[in-house]
């Protein structure tokens, strides 16, 4: 029999060769922290009936104004995997107005509460509401000033805070949000050359509406904005950036900014039935998706996918006549698998 | 990525284990007999979810190595650390880009190790044959490796891949036969059963048959 000190010695080495392996550290540990799965999809509710633009028609009925809609849509996002929702905002007076989203967190409610949402500022829409303000149109011309914050001319801080993102912050309560480090996460649209003048002025503008949502609601937004602001405003070091997809170019993009990669795909595009020429991007029974998702889900950090419910533009993932849960399905076994 | 809160647990869970692992080896070094035991074997990962599109199941070789001994009769207690190996699969999606058809691999590998603290109860020795029966807390370690030419084909675009690193901990258990072929060395086959649970909607089975060489002292 050895020594008792041989036993110590042996027993000793085991410890060490223990601690030695648990101190290996993860190899690219990660930069941010999120409260929900990577997956979410675009969410809009302005629905009161199918629109006639709608190829592929969903097994539900088509009424946002049941909440049996907003529990179902709910519903299936829970089972496709989707960790949030990308409330696509309008603002106020609009059909998209971010106070509407009280149905949404009672729909989030009655399945189990882990949904989160995220606001997403249609940056068209400040655009559009400031004309119909000024000059009576729901146009995009005159463009919108983004030097002018105090509305003296073309312009109007109050169109993205007061009338977007208060609103957005005013009805969804902290346990409901996306974050990412803690942050709430804000998604801003495109920064269209057409749409606005004065475009070096937008990271003044962020930073205003971070520190007005910062004094009144004591939280700080992480902004994601899409990468043709970048191009607007050089100055511009938002936390994240993320590239829309483009029918006839892509169908899904990845983006690295700051260390966090965001991943933007669409399942499918099809305008055909709302303008001439349409706009089509091939869905290929899933193929397509499934290709985009092996390109851009590994190394993403957040993907947002378009859309969920856009029957508009046939771009919706939701259980449909024609390909029932397909991409519910594939959705979740991206969820699964690629976390 | 994981969120704040798996993070602190996961932090909770290695330190009462480290911890564990210190009472464990001190109990061993002053027990009657002390042995230890390395050995090979395989590593069985069979995941949650439809079989036919599971594609980090696999099965890969594994070593092990463990340092124990009695602390009272019949009773050990035991340290081990096990290593799965790298298991693969991987899957084709034919897409028609720009109208000409394109096929785009994904690869998915995973690999495993654990660190586990085991009791077992030992049967009385019969024709130089006993059973252990154990079980006890494991720390796992399981990473998952994600490649895809997509990435080049889709995005124009470098593809390094991904890795993603999952710390876990449960229950583990197992059997063990003790075959004492010397006086201080026994061939000891067994097997050992983990659950994994990856992600609150992927959770796993790793089952562990191994033959190892044990020596007593």
């Amino acid at each position: 029999m050895p020594s008792l000190r041989v036993r110590w010695r042996l027993a000793a080495a085991g410890v060490a060769v223990s601690v030695v392996l648990l101190a290996i550290p993860a190899r690219g540990a990660p930069p941010v922290f999120r409260n929900a799965g990577k997956y979410g999809a675009m969410f809009s509710w302005w629905y009161d009936a199918l629109p006639p633009q709608t190829v592929y028609p969903p097994t539900l009925p088509w009424d946002a104004r049941d909440q049996k809609w907003w529990n179902t849509i709910v519903r299936q996002g829970t089972d496709a995997g989707l960790g949030w929702l990308a409330a696509a905002c309008w603002g106020q007076g609009s059909s998209a107005d971010p106070a509407m989203l009280r149905p949404l967190l009672r729909a989030i409610d009655a399945n189990g509460g882990r949904m989160k949402v995220a606001l997403f500022d249609d940056t068209t829409s400040e655009v559009l509401r400031k004309n119909q303000e000024r000059h009576g149109v729901w146009a995009l011309s005159p463009r919108f000033d983004l030097a002018d914050p105090a509305e003296q001319g073309e312009g109007g801080f109050r169109y993205f805070y007061d009338e977007q993102w208060k609103r957005f912050f005013a009805t969804v309560p902290d346990r409901y949000r996306l974050k990412i480090n803690g942050r709430p996460v804000v998604i801003m649209w495109h920064g269209g050359f057409e749409w606005y003048s004065n475009g070096r002025a937008f990271h003044t503008l962020v930073q205003d509406l971070r520190e007005a949502t910062r004094r009144e609601f004591q939280t700080d937004p992480f902004v994601i904005v899409e990468e043709s602001w970048s191009r607007l405003d050089p100055a511009l070091v938002p936390d994240a950036m993320y590239d829309w997809f483009e029918t006839g170019k892509n169908w899904a993009t990845l983006t690295e900014f700051g260390g966090v990669h965001v991943a933007n795909i669409v399942p499918g595009y099809d305008t055909t039935l709302s303008e001439t020429p349409g706009r089509v991007i091939d869905r290929q029974r899933g193929a397509l998706f499934r290709a985009g998702m092996d390109a851009v889900a590994p190394r993403a950090d957040l993907v947002l996918i378009e859309g969920f419910v856009n029957v508009d533009e046939n771009a919706h993932l939701v259980e449909t006549t024609t390909w029932g849960r397909l991409y519910l399905n594939l959705v979740r076994w991206y969820a699964r698998n690629v976390p | 990525m994981l969120d704040t809160d798996a993070r602190a647990t996961y932090d909770r869970v290695v330190r009462a284990i480290l911890a564990l692992v210190v009472i464990l080896s001190a109990a061993t070094a002053s027990a009657q007999t002390a042995f230890i035991q390395g050995g090979a074997g395989r590593d069985i990962r069979r995941f949650s979810g439809d079989a036919e599109t599971s594609v980090f199941d696999g099965s890969a070789g594994s070593f092990t190595a463990a340092v124990g001994g009695h602390v009272l009769p019949h009773w050990i207690l035991s340290a081990e650390f096990d290593a799965g190996q790298r298991s693969s699969q991987s899957t084709t999606t034919t897409v028609t880009i720009n109208g000409l058809p394109r096929d785009i691999h994904t690869s998915y590998a995973s690999d495993r190790r654990s660190l586990s603290a085991l009791v077992g109860y030992e049967t009385t020795a019969r024709h130089r044959v006993q059973f252990v029966y154990a079980a006890g807390l494991s720390f796992t370690t399981f990473r998952r490796d994600i490649s895809s030419d997509g990435e080049e084909i889709v995005l124009q675009s470098p593809a390094p891949g991904s890795r993603y690193t999952s710390r876990l901990s449960g229950a583990i258990a197992g059997v063990d036969t003790v075959i004492h072929i010397a006086p201080h060395l026994a061939l000891v086959p067994g097997v050992r059963v983990q659950g994994l649970a990856i992600d609150p909607d992927l959770g796993a089975f790793s089952i562990r048959p191994s033959a190892a060489a044990r020596i007593s002292f």
